[in-house]
């Protein structure tokens, strides 16, 4: 009732079949997701004192997390770039980017509807999209300025610290609510990773329907 | 509808939307921009304030868990040296009259001085208020007697790599401490112990840490990150930017 008929995949009489992720925004997903746990694992390491001295070579962590750091929205960038317009890839991308009234429907009414508001993703997802998409933008140029000794006035450079600290704490929050929401939603990691639902979802899906 | 009809199953209904909703992405993009461009004005300021309101609270020691409170511990090489205080030696050598060196203990021995300041470093972080204690550099450099020729001090780390120097009337101007105890506390091995120094007014960089040698010169070596870059006169107040 009320589910938005987009889920080709759903529709049992047709043969074609379209993953839930196709296969280029997998590679997307992945590429990120190594790069930011990447980020997240040296960055730690060189941010906790406790974790500090566990460090063998301090330079050569420093040297993974700058290149991570300019690795880590490459993927996304590039698609953006060189992907058609009307391209699979771009339209699946607008639409983890583009926010409707039933997105804002969906937020309102918040949980009462588990599954997609409006396509393939309900707004807490695209949410979570937009915060790592908005954050790893802030982290990257607050990175910029501290690594790359940017000539720039102390102030400045202590207020790019001080977000980069901010933004470690916030995304870790936020990633560990991704991590725990794949281990609510079982199929969504094989979705993301085979890019087929998995039977226990489909069997959801259609017990709904 | 505006796109035709070989479109992928599923996404038919997506496109019409940017002209109903606002675009997400744009949205998020722009927001990413914003909040890295106002911290480099406000982040400074939020930070100063809260941990000022901190230790006006009485929290002092809270500040270490917020963001951006705290030490970050460099090293220039693989790890943190690890050096035995009991068989530790400081030596203060170079044009002097008298070539000395000490041990721990000896070095606790001697007249202490206390300072509280803000250990400030160039990449942006600082830590507001630390109780350094120690011996007055000036102090050991007098007690061997400079020769004529002195104009400068180097120092040498046990890390045998890194390396800072200050000129003579900079070491008497800005009362150096060669440190053996942050915040009532030995100095521990990340933060240079045993035995540091420590540069009122100056960046993190100059008060090198693992202090081993002391060498009165002629000269000022060009330290370690000064060979990157740094400038070598490193006053706070002078910063102009790398």
């Amino acid at each position: 009732m009320g589910y938005p008929e987009v889920r080709g995949h759903n529709d049992h009489s047709t043969t074609s079949f379209t993953p839930r992720f196709i296969l280029s925004e997998r590679l997307i997903h992945w590429s990120t997701a190594v790069c930011f746990v990447t980020l997240l694992l040296t960055g730690s390491l060189l941010y906790f004192p406790a974790l500090a001295p566990v460090v063998g070579d301090r330079g050569l962590i420093v040297e993974v997390h700058i290149y991570a750091g300019f690795l880590v929205l490459l993927p996304l960038v590039l698609a953006m770039i060189y992907s058609p317009s009307y391209s699979e890839l771009r339209l699946r991308l607008l639409e983890l980017g583009t926010w409707s009234e039933a997105d804002r429907d969906w937020l309102k009414r918040r949980m009462k509807v588990d599954g997609p508001s409006n396509g393939r993703f309900n707004a807490g997802q695209k949410l979570n999209g937009a915060f790592f998409l908005s954050s790893l933008i802030a982290m990257c140029l607050t990175g910029l300025v501290m690594g790359l000794y940017i000539p720039l006035p102390l102030s400045a450079r202590q207020g790019a610290t001080f977000l980069h600290d901010i933004g470690f704490y916030l995304m870790t929050i936020v990633f560990l609510g991704h991590i725990f929401m794949v281990i609510r939603h079982r199929g969504s990691f094989s979705e993301m990773t085979f890019g087929k639902e998995s039977p226990k979802l489909e069997h959801r899906v259609a017990k709904r329907q | 509808m505006v796109v035709g009809g070989d479109f992928p199953k599923g996404l038919t209904e997506i496109a019409p939307q940017s002209d109903v909703g606002s675009n997400l992405a744009r949205r998020s993009v722009l927001i990413g921009l914003a909040v890295a461009a106002s911290s480099l004005f406000v982040g400074a300021p939020i930070e100063n304030l809260i941990s000022n309101s901190a230790s006006a609270l009485g929290a002092g020691s809270l500040t270490s868990f917020l963001p951006g409170g705290g030490f970050r511990y460099y090293t220039v090489t693989g790890g943190y040296p690890l050096i035995d205080k009991a068989s530790y030696r400081l030596k203060v050598s170079g044009l002097v009259d008298t070539v000395n060196s000490y041990g721990f203990d000896e070095l606790s021995r001697l007249n202490q001085v206390e300072l509280i300041d803000d250990f400030q470093c160039v990449t942006g972080w600082v830590v507001k208020g630390v109780r350094w204690k120690g011996v007055a550099l000036a102090d050991l450099i007098e007690m061997a007697h400079p020769s004529k020729g002195a104009k400068a001090v180097n120092f040498y780390s046990a890390d045998n790599v890194y390396s800072e120097s200050l000129s003579l009337s900079q070491v008497k101007q800005l009362g150096v401490l060669v440190a053996i105890s942050m915040d009532n506390k030995p100095l521990s091995q990340a933060h240079g112990g045993p035995v540091r120094l420590f540069v009122p007014k100056m960046f993190g960089y100059k008060s090198i840490k693992w202090l081993n040698e002391i060498k009165v010169s002629s000269s000022q070596v060009v330290g370690y990150w000064e060979q990157n870059g740094y400038p070598q006169d490193a006053y706070i107040a002078n910063y102009q930017g790398l």
